[in-house]
């Protein structure tokens, strides 16, 4: 006879009340664009806020304790709660640009809002997926969000081309996930992961189904994260969606990639560690060199962040790298692997928070020069003397690059900087200096653009009036990308605290 | 374990042999003497008039996409049903029953605004 579980008590509900709020949220700015006729243009953008504002606070006010719950479909505590900060920042940050570009042009998305919350909801649930349906569920619902809003724009074929093209990889890739996952299931019997656990700790089984299965899930992953070889999509997808959608995408899809590749990676660590780590490591050098070489030549500002973004998902791929490495797995220093793990798993959730900042940071001001005729203002020519017509547009934009580059008073400095000394940590200095060689590739795109700015001749303003709250936004982005570079001790100290939560 | 699966790959074997064989052989062997009406689509002996690939007006599609949502969701409906029973006497029949007029209610959201941006008007 087929066994239930309790269906929902008091404590599956205050563990779903963020994704409830979410999803409801999502749905009821649905009916009321569907239904007010009254509605002003920004209104619907004041309720997502609304939404996104609803369910921080509903994270900080209700504690649901730790561990998996909901029949081990979601993983609940410190580890999702500080994703879903992540994300329901990352979803307000985006609702303010998008919102400021409407403002302007008259290019009104209604659907834009609904499809933000349910891209945030999927996100939620797929970093706190404690089971492979739930990873799957989570994704999809993640990424059909995404297509239509990187492909949304009615009317311009670039957004169109980067949807179409999103949909069909993003498709593709969905496929190779579920067949790996197939192929895991069919290994272990069970979906969920603390099962899966307890069957690759025996060790017993077909080790080739497992060993092909977390191959196609990788294969999955990289796409959404945009790791080299799966990276093809990005620059074409980056450019032609909306600017402030491009930045969602750079921030918001990869950190939630990374969360379920950490706990995948950690999930696998024990027998895999052999066929993931030598894998990895090529795909973490390749997509860190690829991004930053490639980069170097683009003309496009979008363009160039793109590659930039597939950079930076090399840098981030070197931490899970060390996650698998042998000194992590090594048994017999127990205590030691302990540390090297979490130095490095805290150093990339440490570096997704850093690096959502100053790359919203550049998509805002990106996105808030964009002219009227909606196309966003992606030759970097175009930014000749800005420092001189929109200074506090320029300065914003000069301290997200130099963080990107990782120049030192910025968070982009310290988050490489904890990242770098995790994986010398694991003894891979060869690793660390690949990357330190890479990042200093990395600052002469990002400085010329910052040359531009400052020291070409002013060129005509193409365009029109910039939108406060959006610069006021990225402004304040750009602060806390300073003031987190400065003190980044107690936010990394929460990092860690957040990382002891997952088994190692 | 793949030992159970040796069947299934004999018979993928055998099948791809003996479609590779007689195609070959009638490749091979069979005369061909091509002429202007063998070599023309048969369609139940009727000529083809026109064009095939001719335009659909885009209303088509919608209404394609519309009924493959509503048709699709219809799918998950069947397995809660084989479950309904069990979970009855289970003495969670409130909750199934709460679960699945959640869907619905997600579904009939999604009608609703479909109607209302004007997705069902035939214009």
């Amino acid at each position: 006879m087929t066994h239930f579980e309790m269906p929902l008590d008091a404590t599956s509900w205050s563990v779903l009340l963020p994704y409830l709020v979410i999803g409801g949220g999502g749905l009821l700015v649905m009916l009321v664009d569907a239904f007010v006729r009254t509605l002003k243009k920004d209104h619907l953008s004041y309720l997502t806020l609304c939404v996104f504002l609803a369910s921080i606070v509903v994270q900080i006010a209700v504690h649901p304790g730790e561990g998996p719950r909901l029949g081990g479909m979601l993983l609940a505590g410190d580890w999702s709660r500080f994703f879903n900060y992540l994300f329901a920042g990352i979803g307000i940050m985006t609702t303010i640009f998008a919102t400021g570009i409407y403002d302007r042009d008259g290019r009104y998305r209604p659907e834009f809002y609904p499809l933000l919350l349910f891209t945030v909801l999927g996100m939620m649930v797929l970093a706190a997926a404690n089971d492979l349906l739930a990873v799957f569920l989570g994704l999809e619902t993640m990424s059909l969000a995404t297509y239509i809003l990187a492909g949304g724009v009615r009317g311009n074929v670039r957004s169109s081309e980067a949807g179409f093209k999103y949909l069909v990889l993003g498709g593709f890739s969905s496929a190779f996930l579920l067949m790996g996952m197939a192929l895991l299931y069919g290994y272990a019997g069970d979906t969920n992961f603390d099962a899966i656990a307890r069957v690759l700790a025996t060790g017993g089984g077909a080790t080739i189904l497992v060993t092909a299965g977390s191959a196609l899930m990788l294969m999955g992953f990289g796409f959404k994260v945009a790791m080299v070889p799966f990276h093809m999509w990005t620059p074409d997808v980056y450019d032609g969606a909306p600017a402030y959608v491009t930045g969602f995408m750079a921030t918001a899809v990869k950190a939630a990639g990374f969360a379920i590749l950490l706990r995948v990676a950690l999930l696998l660590q024990p027998q895999l560690a052999w066929a993931w780590y030598p894998v990895l490591t090529v795909f973490a050098v390749l997509t860190m060199s690829l991004g930053n070489l490639v980069a170097l030549v683009q003309n496009n500002i979008k363009r160039m962040l793109a590659w930039s973004s597939i950079a930076h998902a090399g840098y981030l791929l070197l931490g899970v790298v060390t996650l698998l490495s042998p000194a992590v797995g090594d048994p017999a220093r127990q205590a030691l692997a302990r540390t090297v793990g979490e130095s490095a798993a805290s150093a990339v959730l440490f570096y997704l928070v850093g690096y959502s900042l100053m790359n919203l940071a550049a998509f805002g001001v990106v996105n808030v020069l964009s002219n009227r005729g909606g196309e966003d203002a992606d030759d970097i020519n175009r930014y000749a003397g800005l420092s001189r017509r929109r200074p506090v547009a320029a300065a914003t934009l000069a301290v997200a690059l130099l963080s990107l580059a990782g120049i030192p008073p910025f968070v982009g400095f310290m988050a490489k900087f904890y990242l770098f000394a995790a994986v010398v940590k694991a003894g891979l200095v060869p690793l660390a200096v690949i990357g330190v060689i890479n990042s200093l590739v990395s600052v002469y795109y990002y400085l010329r653009v910052i040359v531009v700015m400052y020291m070409k001749d002013t060129e005509a303003d193409s365009y029109d009036g910039v939108e406060w709250v959006s610069v006021a936004t990225a402004g304040a982005l750009a602060a806390l990308v300073l003031y987190l570079g400065i003190r980044p001790d107690a936010f990394h100290a929460a990092a860690a605290s957040v990382i002891r939560q997952l088994p190692f | 374990m793949f030992e159970q699966f040796i069947p299934v790959l004999m018979v993928l074997a055998v099948a791809a042999l003996f479609a590779g064989l007689f195609l070959g052989l009638s490749n091979w062997l069979g005369p061909r003497r091509p002429d202007p009406l063998k070599d023309s689509t048969y369609e139940c002996g009727i000529p083809v008039r026109g064009s095939t690939q001719i335009r659909f007006f885009v209303r088509f599609f919608l209404v394609a996409i519309f009924f493959l949502l509503f048709d699709l969701e219809a799918v998950f409906i069947y397995p809660w049903v084989i479950v309904y029973r069990a979970m009855l006497e289970a003495g969670h029949g409130a909750f199934a029953l709460a679960e699945m007029g959640t869907f619905a209610f997600v579904l009939l959201v999604g009608f609703v605004y479909i109607w209302r941006k004007g997705g069902l008007e035939w214009q």
